[in-house]
């Protein structure tokens, strides 16, 4: 059997605000097996983000054990966690996040600028991930000349152009329309069912949880036991 | 990456160009100012192959000496001509147009100046005739003056004004300077028999030294003991006069120096806060904390020296182009751009560029990405 893609045990992030303490995740325990698409629900503050954060490597937990593909992600330097973000991750947010003094085609660029891929074959990777998420014809728009389901589609593309092993999605639907979100997730389907990808995503948004093949609850920082 | 930089540069333009701006017009005054400060420090060397002592009144260079000590000064060795020379102070027509006019011996005053030279009929002209006088080419070609035309000279401390013919225009040596006989100043005043300083041409220049001592000694325990110095080294101590302009220069440039620093500081600390989210996002793609600095700080340098080109840029042609030296009498003679204020002043700039941007930056580039995320999110 293969390697999960993660694997998580104990872990726990506490959040320190002067002389306040807040208990974000409290020991968890979880296991992401690779072409699994995960699907996090649970209200505000129930730590699915922080969660999300911690597995793709941008937070540290205060406790516990951590193996994102097989490495101890908390261990790492700083430098060499980006280094690692830029190979293994694919990170899609809420608001897009795409830099809008850049195209689409640049936005997508972006994490093949660490590489050492020539401009050619940089072009050749953009093209492909615009295409797939049926951008081709507005490579040369700005972030602003596109409606938001297309700029998430560029944020997915960005996303994918490294050809990460590991998605996350922090509420990839939450600042779409509800035509929009479901081309979004849509998208995400085929990533996981025909490229393989595994996919953790974040979300209230039940209809966003249909498409995924495992969905797991946090509560109050609690990770509640699956549901059968 | 450049791409990047320049894109987000350009994203809000107006505030990158009123940044570029006032390090442009900040960068202009320090420039001007270094060139004044540097000009006030480098007195202009007329003629200096040829070794010229100065011999004034030790107890100061405006109290006046007695025009026989001609003379005993001649008699040195080592002394092979001498001179001498009284300030004049005056103007032609316009009192703001100040130049350096001087009462000479007509007869030596080209003997110890051999850096200037003049047509040996103008010479004699100038010497024959006891309202005659002589311009260097650079006051002539300014105010136009042609061989014999009339010149009075207004507005003199002495209390006179000289009514001259121009006889000749000397190339070389102190070229802003204007020139009449003595004999017509000293008659004009009743005969007082006052110079303000001699000049003495030396043999050698690794003698000024011995000459020097040997002049002083010749005054020492009189009324009117001496000090013979360099031309170079008179000229120094002259604009000693003026050190506590140099204090106020330098202190106006401190100023503008840290006002420029502040102004790239404020604008690249917006302009940077408002992008902790982009850093964030740039992180979360793999760019490390150095891409992100490198980024930031490009942006700033390339503002900075951009201004820096136009206002250095600008101070140079000006400065350099205009002959300022015309206005200034030979203290500022040498108001030009040299490399070294050049490099002052650029290296000023890529201090402010990576001072200004260093800490938002650098808060940009290490924040945990995550609360970098949220704090715009």
């Amino acid at each position: 059997m293969a390697e999960p893609v993660v694997q998580i045990s104990e872990l726990s992030k506490v959040f320190r605000r002067d002389s306040f303490e807040v208990r974000a995740l409290d020991r968890i325990d979880l296991t992401v097996e690779p072409g699994d698409f995960l699907c996090l629900m649970g209200p505000s503050g129930s730590g699915k983000t922080t969660l999300l954060n911690i597995i793709a490597g941008i937070d540290r937990p205060t406790d516990g054990a951590l193996q994102v593909l097989g490495e101890d992600v908390a261990e790492m330097s700083e430098d060499r966690l980006a280094a690692w973000r830029n190979v293994h991750i694919g990170f899609v947010f809420q608001t897009f996040n795409l830099i809008p003094v850049l195209t689409a085609y640049e936005n997508v660029e972006l994490p093949l600028l660490l590489t050492k891929l020539s401009g050619e074959e940089r072009k050749q990777h953009v093209l492909a991930v615009l295409k797939l998420v049926g951008l081709e014809d507005r490579i040369h728009h700005y972030p602003r000349q596109l409606s938001g389901g297309q700029e998430q589609r560029v944020a997915i593309a960005r996303a994918m152009v490294t050809d990460p092993t590991l998605l996350v999605a922090d509420e990839p639907t939450g600042d779409l329309d509800a035509h929009s979100a479901e081309e979004v997730l849509e998208i995400l389907s085929r990533l996981n069912t025909e490229f393989k990808k595994t996919i953790i995503m974040v979300t209230h948004d039940p209809r966003a949880a249909k498409h995924a093949t495992v969905t797991r609850h946090l509560e109050k920082g609690q990770l509640l036991p699956p549901e059968s | 990456m450049w791409r990047l930089v320049w894109k987000n540069l350009l994203r809000n333009k107006r505030r990158s160009f009123l940044t570029g701006s006032s390090v442009a017009v900040s960068l202009f005054l320090l420039s001007s100012l270094a060139i004044v400060y540097t000009a006030l420090g480098t007195p202009l060397q007329h003629g200096d192959a040829i070794p010229i002592m100065m011999v004034h009144r030790a107890a100061g260079i405006v109290l006046p000496m007695t025009a026989g000590h001609r003379a005993r000064i001649a008699a040195v060795p080592g002394v092979v001509a001498t001179s001498s020379l009284t300030w004049f102070g005056g103007y032609w027509k316009d009192p703001s147009d100040q130049f350096g006019n001087f009462a000479v011996d007509a007869d030596t005053i080209f003997d110890v100046q051999a850096a200037s030279r003049i047509a040996p009929e103008q010479l004699a002209a100038f010497k024959g005739e006891r309202t005659a006088a002589v311009a260097g080419k650079q006051l002539a070609d300014k105010h136009q003056w042609k061989i014999g035309d009339r010149i009075t000279l207004l507005g003199s401390m002495w209390g006179i004004t000289p009514e001259l013919t121009l006889r000749g225009i000397f190339t070389g040596g102190p070229e802003d300077q204007f020139w009449f006989h003595w004999d017509y100043l000293n008659e004009a005043m009743g005969r007082p028999n006052i110079v303000g300083m001699y000049f003495i041409r030396i043999d050698r220049a690794e003698n000024a030294a011995r000459i020097g001592q040997a002049v002083d000694k010749l005054f020492r325990n009189t009324d009117t003991e001496t000090k013979t110095e360099s031309l170079n080294a008179f000229l120094l101590s002259f604009v000693s006069l003026l050190g506590n302009v140099r204090l106020i220069i330098l202190a106006i440039g401190s100023a503008v120096g840290f006002a420029i620093l502040l102004i790239v500081a404020n604008s690249m600390g917006m302009s940077i806060r408002e992008r902790t989210a982009e850093a964030a996002v740039l992180r979360s793609l793999g760019f490390r904390s150095g891409h992100i600095l490198r980024l930031f700080l490009g942006e700033s340098l390339l503002v900075t020296l951009a201004g820096a080109l136009l206002g250095v840029g600008g101070a140079t042609l000006l400065y350099d182009s205009l002959a300022l030296s015309q206005i200034g009498q030979f203290v500022f003679a040498d108001m030009r751009m040299r490399p070294e204020t050049l490099v002052f002043c650029m290296g000023v700039s890529l201090i402010v560029g990576l001072a200004a941007a260093g800490l938002p930056a650098y808060r940009a580039a290490k924040t945990n990405i995550a609360e970098a995320l949220r704090y715009v999110g």
